[in-house]
């Protein structure tokens, strides 16, 4: 539950929250596309600290923590998987960059969604010309996300109440637990699903064939400094990589 | 002495870092009484009712059932005693047919197959849902699916009935029903609170009120004293019932006294005060219309 806290968004205002969506969206596909390419443990550890200036200059520190604390067990599980399959100094050197890359993926990833309202991402999503309606399934997903906790905690307790112990028993007995639990969720959530979808078409959803909008995302200066900053690197490590040949 | 079911002493609650949602409650209910809490939407009360059942632990203060302090025992353990029964049915029907959506708690305290048959049968005759026994619960309509909730904890005979906003979402004649099934629940001795802003309801069925707001306990007292109480029920951001708006207004021409929340002495009261000359001469002026 962590973990997800550090990818929920929050609206607070900052130079990182008025950035352009499609600008942090080419920052965290490029860090990923460096990560990915790149095994090399003093590289990766830059591209994790390039999250840095974006999480002090967006005030989402507290946020950031969290989610690199819920991250820990699985961290150690990747380091102690590779490891175990090469028990040696060159292993231990591999699992810590794989560490590494898993940690500098997560961490721009999550910059991107503390630092974006979805409504505001829905809007980058139009303007590289994905259709409106699948734009705005992933906003309502993510804006659902707190209701389905809050459906699924009522859920719990009512069941609770009822002398249903989840922690009983042996694996078989515990995932029978979840029945309870699983089955009124849906039903519950299936029922919200059409009531939310009867209630956009009364107001006229699908009806307009061209879309406008009230805010629009724009470029602006910062926007620009930080995509030339972002390319430019980008294009020098992918430079680096080719002519030195670095692993 | 009547012994103590639900003592609860400087109750303090909040969710993570949130503000205080519970700013010190003290309540004490005995066995047996019949207590509706009253109070606006977040005043703390579905909150106050979940640390009943041990969902909820105090941060500060304590709570006990039965000189029982909840945070040493599981909810199980405590919904043996406690019942708890939520706003929405919706949020616990999930069994394949309304028998084993009763059943379900039986099975989880482990109550022997002849005995579970024979509860179930019983409770659902009580709630009036005997005919739909082999049906999916899914398919009740709302006013069924109330009293089905109602059914998969009265099933096992918890001492304290403990209802969440029972009324919301039903009928006047669906109302009425409830309302008898709760009676009767403490006419067999329950301990029975209920959690509701449905005023009416309130005035027909308790005696006793506790009135919620902001996180504290405002009053408690009997229903007629607390629901005329035009200051109070204003602090509580409650409507005064209907009766008790007409006799404030009477109040202002013609001598008005007595408990008049309820209907019949509402015109025993009027009577009384016009006198009967005035009543004799009504009569006369019906009878020549």
């Amino acid at each position: 539950m962590q973990v997800l806290r550090g990818f929920e968004y929050r609206g607070i205002d900052s130079p990182v929250h008025r950035l352009d969506p499609r600008v942090k969206l080419i920052y965290s596909l490029c860090s990923m596309i460096l990560a990915l390419i790149y095994t090399n443990g003093l590289v990766l550890a830059a591209i994790f600290l390039t999250s840095v200036p974006f999480v002090l200059l967006g005030h989402v520190m507290k946020r950031w923590l969290q989610m690199l604390k819920g991250l820990i067990p699985l961290l150690v599980l990747i380091f102690a998987v590779n490891v175990l399959f090469a028990p040696n100094v060159e292993g231990m050197a591999y699992a810590t960059s794989m560490t590494l890359r898993f940690l500098a993926l997560s961490s721009t990833f999550s910059i991107v969604f503390l630092t974006t309202a979805p409504d505001t991402m829905a809007m980058a999503f139009v303007k590289m010309g994905i259709p409106y309606e699948y734009t705005l399934a992933f906003t309502m997903a993510v804006r659902f996300l707190p209701t389905l906790a809050r459906d699924l905690q009522r859920i719990i307790d009512a069941q609770r109440s009822r002398g249903l112990e989840l922690e009983k028993g042996n694996i078989l007995r515990r995932i029978r637990n979840f029945i309870p639990i699983l089955v009124p969720l849906m039903v519950y959530e299936i029922r919200r699903s059409f009531q939310i979808a009867e209630s956009m078409e009364s107001r006229g959803f699908g009806f307009p064939r061209r879309r406008t909008f009230l805010h629009e995302v724009k470029f602006s200066r910062n926007d620009y400094l930080v995509l030339m900053l972002t390319l430019t690197l980008f294009s020098a490590l992918i430079m680096v990589k080719i002519v030195l040949r670095v692993s | 002495m009547p012994s103590k079911d639900i003592e609860i002493k400087d109750l303090w609650f909040r969710y993570e870092e949130g503000d205080w949602v519970l700013k010190g409650i003290d309540l004490e209910v005995e066995e047996g009484e019949f207590i509706a809490i009253m109070g606006e939407n977040g005043a703390g009360k579905t909150t106050l009712v979940k640390h009943l059942n041990g969902l909820l632990k105090p941060l500060k203060g304590y709570v006990k059932i039965k000189g029982t302090d909840t945070r040493t025992v599981s909810v199980a353990e405590l919904a043996k005693y406690v019942g708890l029964v939520f706003q929405n049915p919706d949020h616990q029907i999930f069994a394949e047919t309304v028998e084993e959506e009763v059943a379900f708690a039986l099975r989880n305290f482990g109550f022997p197959p002849g005995e579970i048959q024979r509860r179930v049968e019983e409770v659902l005759r009580e709630m009036g849902l005997s005919k739909y026994k082999g049906r999916s619960p899914f398919l009740l309509s709302g006013g069924e699916k109330k009293r089905l909730a109602l059914a998969s904890v009265l099933v096992y005979d918890p001492d304290i009935i403990v209802l969440d906003e029972p009324t919301t979402g039903q009928d006047y004649k669906q109302k009425a029903v409830l309302g008898k099934i709760i009676k009767q629940m403490n006419a067999k001795g329950k301990t029975v609170i209920v959690v509701t802003h449905d005023v009416e309801f309130v005035v027909d069925l308790f005696d006793e009120v506790v009135i919620m707001a902001r996180g504290r306990i405002l009053a408690r007292g009997r229903t007629e004293d607390i629901l005329t109480n035009e200051e109070l029920v204003k602090k509580a951001r409650l409507v005064m019932p209907q009766l008790a708006e007409a006799a404030m207004y009477l109040e202002d021409n013609i001598r008005f006294k007595g408990n008049y929340l309820r209907e019949d002495n509402f015109v025993k009261c009027i009577i009384s005060a016009l006198g009967e000359d005035v009543l004799g001469e009504l009569n006369a002026g019906s009878a020549r219309l």
